[in-house]
């Protein structure tokens, strides 16, 4: 009391500015409730005249009011799948060796600290720079096994007669009698069915054409008769051509006649199975499911990493102890006492990483998304549509009746997403209660 | 357990030899410290707590407790872990405000205004009430703006009398001698003994009448812990203090009068001294014979 | 006791004791399943390793290019690469236009979000939290594209329309020098960095307020309640004690969402233009570095070519910048987390 009853006047209005400061927090966080209502007022207002289940069965289409989102809420489905199963168990198994097998040695704790430090600059990166590791990795795979669009393939026959003589064309025309086909290095030529001894169709990614005039043409078929082959020229001449300053990327196109021709070498895709059905392989991957989804993998890897190991760590050390204790190697401790207690925690991680993958456009912007994809995939290595690149698609295009459509497909987005999340909230309920 | 009415101090008159009593030791040393201090003749009483109940949530914590501190003395709070010594100390200052589900009814006047009323100004009656709590918690600031920080939000006040008011407190908590040439660095870097010492000078740096100290001394080495009591020793000159603790030795040497605790419910209150040496509860003589608790 | 009990209850299992081979195969099962998990481990950090290569070497690329330098990389205030002839290629037009935008965004995410960790934190009531805590997780769960379609059809309406209503009083101040006047009376783009910037604050709020909060919620409760013991208000305590002790997670909360909203790329994409230019008047629209990757990588761009190679060296400065921004953040988050471990 003594000491400060002469130094100086009390101060007044602290209530009121208490008061004012509190004023000022909740009207920051009403903001956000203000902004959240209008963004779904204002979709669901837009959105809700294109919503019909007739938008979700029809294929996209250049008439707003035929058009649907089937091949890409498909899509986005495969992505998800593929996505969780890259992300997933290397997500898991990486926060079980962060967590559970704690360095000893100094080597093996600056690795450890390397790591994690690793780890959160990877969440930290932009995922358009995962979009262009996608491509380059995955998709394209370096280059190593040329050409640049290697979804994009010539489909050829290959016939062996029954005198035994292998014949490679472009087939133009089959019926029950007779097969056409064009040979690139000679023209025209029909064979009759009851003569074929064998058939099977190889997939093409590029063609090699040395001309007797001297050029040298690569690239994929743009239309193949007996008189006539037409070339989208792709490859280094296109490379070149850019730098050149023609307009960038465009194919160039080149006409010459089979006659024409001096050398033909073809280049296949490394590639198993038939392009059409479910088991189907090839590398480079292209602008597919699979490079699509794994770099979507990739982006999510580091939550899937973060989650796992905030559910690992709230398993309590004495569980470990005991189980340690009854004998059980590091490996069985953790999964019989580790592992089933922290299941829900890494199953909800996993969950919410997923529907942030579905959310996810910009990596699939480059990693080869296609927007006006007619189907939906039949395997990994196929071309795919995603949700969230449609509605981007959709809001770029200038008619506000587009506008609409984008706004429906949003609301298609976020009924999965609230499908993911409700999943992950019932699995935090049941195993919650569980125990 | 009905509560016992309180015992005011009493000047101390001549009791038989402990030993005679096959009494406690402790009594002696309440005795002889009392006897070093000079007892006082005052009833002032500082806090009137009478027929006071509180509740977390459905659980009672408090029954009928009904309790008076007198002014300029030290108050010492005894009792098993849970008793409800803490409780009590926190509503003197309405600490308990924070806590959710808390709440009391009875009476507890300071200088006699109800400061359970719910219209009392807290932020006022806490610059009245100091605490000092179990573990020393300074701020993240230097060791001057930790003390200078009550003063500042309390008054407007000028520099040079800002600095004479650290330089005070700090005396007053027998710190200034060890921490005067580092005013300005993190008070982080103190000793435990010197952060608690810190936050007691923090606490009298806003001119407080009463200060409550909830085992100030239990997360201290036996050195510092001293150091802590000669200070409440000080202290006492200058405030009335209600101090919580756990260790009865403690409780003899540094306090007036004690109360002791159990299971929420006050059992016995009166001269320290008196309370060592010559308990009429059962309960209270087991408990400070260390039978129990 | 007319059974005795057997000294060890375990006896009878003793003559069954796993094989040694079935031990020895247990041991090469273990190993393999560590194995697994820490290449998985060293995975990540080839993932880094894939990343910084493949940035590098098809960046070394575009340098070698004909037509493509690095002195005017990176001091050209030019940056017309789809020009027929007159190509420039200098970064900085793309470097101020993500600056732009994340200014916006900051200006938007870094207070609110802050006023609202705080109310969540010391002031909200338990059931104003259980509303409160879910909408922001909402909100932070919305996909970016959903911003962008907001930014493009709803927020830049409303701005179009604020600024007219601010073009109103355009005779009013006449008087104003015509250099004044013509800054603050104009047009707003249909394509503009005003209006993304506000949906990437929106959509970085989330990121401050939740790890500020939880950098709020790490203060420990005796710091508050020394604050509260001598006399201060709940203002002083948390405007004066528990902002200032949490300070580092909350800077650290600022760098995360500054580095989210220099990454983002939808919103750019559909709402701030595709035009390069260094501007520092939101209303215009600006190219930024992840809008140009996006705009020439979309779909199936061919490979080659100056262009694609320029999305390289631009993405390779865009992870550049938000991976210093992400190792300060962390630096400072461990940091925190220290001073109260």
């Amino acid at each position: 009391m003594s000491l400060l009853s002469s130094v100086g006047k009390p101060r007044r209005g602290r209530g009121v500015r208490d008061r004012i400061f509190l004023g000022i927090c909740i009207a920051a966080t009403l903001a956000s409730i203000v902004v959240l209502l209008t963004l779904l007022g204002s979709i669901f207002r837009d959105g809700w005249h294109f919503l019909s289940w007739e938008f979700l069965e029809n294929f996209p289409s250049r008439k707003p009011e035929k058009a649907g989102i089937k091949s890409a809420l498909w899509g986005s489905i495969w992505l998800a799948c593929v996505a969780a199963g890259f992300a997933i168990p290397l997500g898991v198994a990486t926060a079980i060796a962060l967590e559970e097998y704690k360095p000893r040695s100094r080597v093996a704790r600056m690795m450890h600290t390397f790591i994690q430090i690793n780890i959160g600059n990877l969440a930290g990166v932009p995922s358009v720079v995962y979009g262009i590791i996608g491509l380059t990795v995955f998709a394209r795979m370096f280059g190593v096994f040329g050409g640049t669009n290697p979804t994009m393939y010539d489909r050829m026959a290959y016939l062996t007669t029954a005198s035994g003589e292998v014949i490679k064309g472009s087939v133009v025309k089959e019926t029950d009698a007779v097969i056409d086909l064009v040979v690139p290095d000679r023209g025209g030529v029909s064979v009759p069915v009851d003569q074929i001894a064998d058939r099977r169709d190889v997939y093409i990614r590029e063609h090699r054409f040395v001309l007797k005039d001297g050029r040298d043409v690569t690239g994929l078929f743009r239309e193949v008769t007996p008189e006539k082959i037409t070339m989208n020229v792709t490859g280094k001449q296109s490379d070149a051509a850019a730098v050149e300053g023609d307009e960038s990327g465009a194919a160039r196109e080149e006409v010459f006649a089979p006659s024409d021709v001096k050398e033909y070498h073809t280049k296949r895709f490394i590639q198993f199975g038939n392009p059409d059905g479910f088991f189907y392989f090839q590398l480079p991957f292209g602008p597919s499911v699979l490079a699509g989804g794994m770099t979507l993998g990739l982006v999510i890897l580091p939550i899937v990493i973060i989650a796992s190991r905030e559910a690992l760590r709230a398993v309590p050390n004495s569980l470990r102890e005991g189980a340690l204790a009854l004998g059980c190697t590091r490996w069985q401790t953790i999964r019989r006492i580790v592992l089933p207690s922290s299941i829900p925690g890494i199953m909800t991680g996993a969950i919410l990483a997923m529907s942030r993958a579905i959310g996810e456009a910009a990596p699939l912007l480059m990693a080869g998304a296609f927007l006006f994809i007619l189907q939906t995939p039949n395997n990994l290595l196929d071309s795919f549509a995603a949700l969230p690149l449609q509605i981007f698609n959709w809001a770029g295009k200038p008619q506000s009746a587009f506008h609409q459509l984008a706004a429906s497909g949003i609301i298609v987005l976020l009924g999965v997403l609230l499908v993911f999340n409700v999943v992950a909230i019932v699995i935090r309920q049941v195993f919650g209660k569980r125990e | 357990m009905a509560s016992m009415s309180a015992d005011m101090p009493t000047t101390s008159t001549p009791q038989p030899p402990v030993a005679a009593r096959g009494g406690n030791p402790l009594g002696a040393i309440a005795e002889r410290a009392a006897s070093q201090r000079g007892e006082q003749v005052e009833t002032m009483r500082a806090i009137e707590i009478a027929d006071f109940n509180c509740w977390y949530g459905d659980f009672q914590a408090l029954h009928g407790v009904t309790l008076d501190v007198p002014k300029g003395r030290v108050m010492a709070l005894i009792g098993p872990s849970g008793c409800g010594k803490s409780t009590l100390l926190r509503w003197i200052n309405r600490m308990n405000d924070l806590v959710r589900g808390a709440r009391c009814e009875g009476t507890m006047n300071l200088h006699g205004v109800n400061l359970i009323d719910r219209n009392m100004d807290v932020v006022g009656l806490r610059r009245q009430v100091g605490m000092v709590f179990q573990k020393p918690n300074p701020f993240p600031k230097s060791i001057y703006d930790n003390i200078a920080f009550g003063p500042r939000l309390h008054f407007k006040v000028g520099r040079s009398d800002l600095d004479r008011v650290v330089e005070q407190s700090l005396r007053g908590a027998a710190l200034w001698d060890e921490v005067k040439d580092r005013l300005h660095k993190s008070a982080l870097g103190l000793s435990g003994g010197q952060q608690q010492r810190l936050c007691i000078a923090r606490a009298i740096a806003v001119g407080p009448e009463v200060l409550l100290m909830d085992e100030p001394a239990s997360a201290l080495d036996p050195k510092s812990t001293l150091r802590i009591e000669e200070l409440i020793r000080e202290l006492r000159k200058n405030y009335t203090i209600v101090i919580v603790t756990h260790n009865m030795q403690q409780a003899a040497r540094v306090s007036d009068n004690t109360a002791f605790f159990y299971e929420g419910r006050l059992v016995e209150t009166g001269a320290t001294a008196e309370m060592f040496m010559n308990p009429k509860n059962k309960q209270t003589e087991d408990y400070v014979l260390g039978r129990f608790g | 006791m007319d059974t005795p009990i057997p000294p060890n209850p375990a006896a009878r299992f003793v003559g069954s004791v796993r094989s040694p081979g079935v031990i020895r195969a247990r041991w090469w099962v273990e190993r393999g399943i560590v194995g697994f998990l820490f290449a998985s481990a060293a995975l990540t950090i080839l993932v880094t390793f894939a990343i910084v290569g493949v940035l590098l070497v098809e960046s070394r690329k575009f340098f070698l290019l004909p037509g493509a330098s690095v002195t005017e990389f990176f001091t050209s205030g030019r940056w017309s690469p789809l020009l027929g002839g007159d190509k420039h290629f200098g970064v900085w037009p793309l470097i101020c236009g993500t600056g732009l935008v994340t200014v916006v965004a900051a200006a938007i995410a870094l207070p609110l979000g802050l006023m609202t960790a705080v109310y969540l934190s010391e002031y909200a009531p338990r059931r104003a939290r259980a509303v409160l805590k879910p909408i922001l997780e909402v909100l932070a769960g919305i996909p970016t594209v959903v911003y962008g379609y907001f930014a493009l059809t709803f927020i830049t309406p409303l701005m179009q329309k604020v600024q007219g209503f601010v073009n109103g009083f355009s005779e009013t101040f006449a008087f104003l020098p015509s250099s004044v006047h013509g800054v603050v009376f104009r047009e707003l783009d249909s394509y503009n960095a005003l209006s993304a910037g506000l949906a990437i604050g929106v959509m970085t709020l989330p990121i401050v307020c939740s790890v500020s909060e939880d950098a709020l919620q790490a203060v420990p409760r005796s710091l508050r309640e020394g604050a509260y013991a001598v006399g201060g208000t709940r203002f002083d305590v948390s405007a004066k004690v528990v902002v200032p002790a949490a300070l580092s997670g909350i800077v650290a909360s600022y760098l995360l969402a500054i580095a989210r909203a220099v990454g983002e790329t939808m919103i750019v994409a559909l709402a701030a233009g595709g035009l390069a230019q260094m501007t520092a008047d939101p209303r215009n629209q600006v190219q930024t570095m992840t809008g140009w990757m996006a705009q020439i990588l979309f779909g199936d761009a061919a490979a080659g070519g100056l262009e694609y190679y320029s999305t390289y060296v631009v993405g390779a400065t865009l992870f550049f910048i938000t991976l210093v921004l992400t190792i300060i953040g962390q630096v400072v988050l461990v940091r925190y987390r220290e001073e109260y471990a």
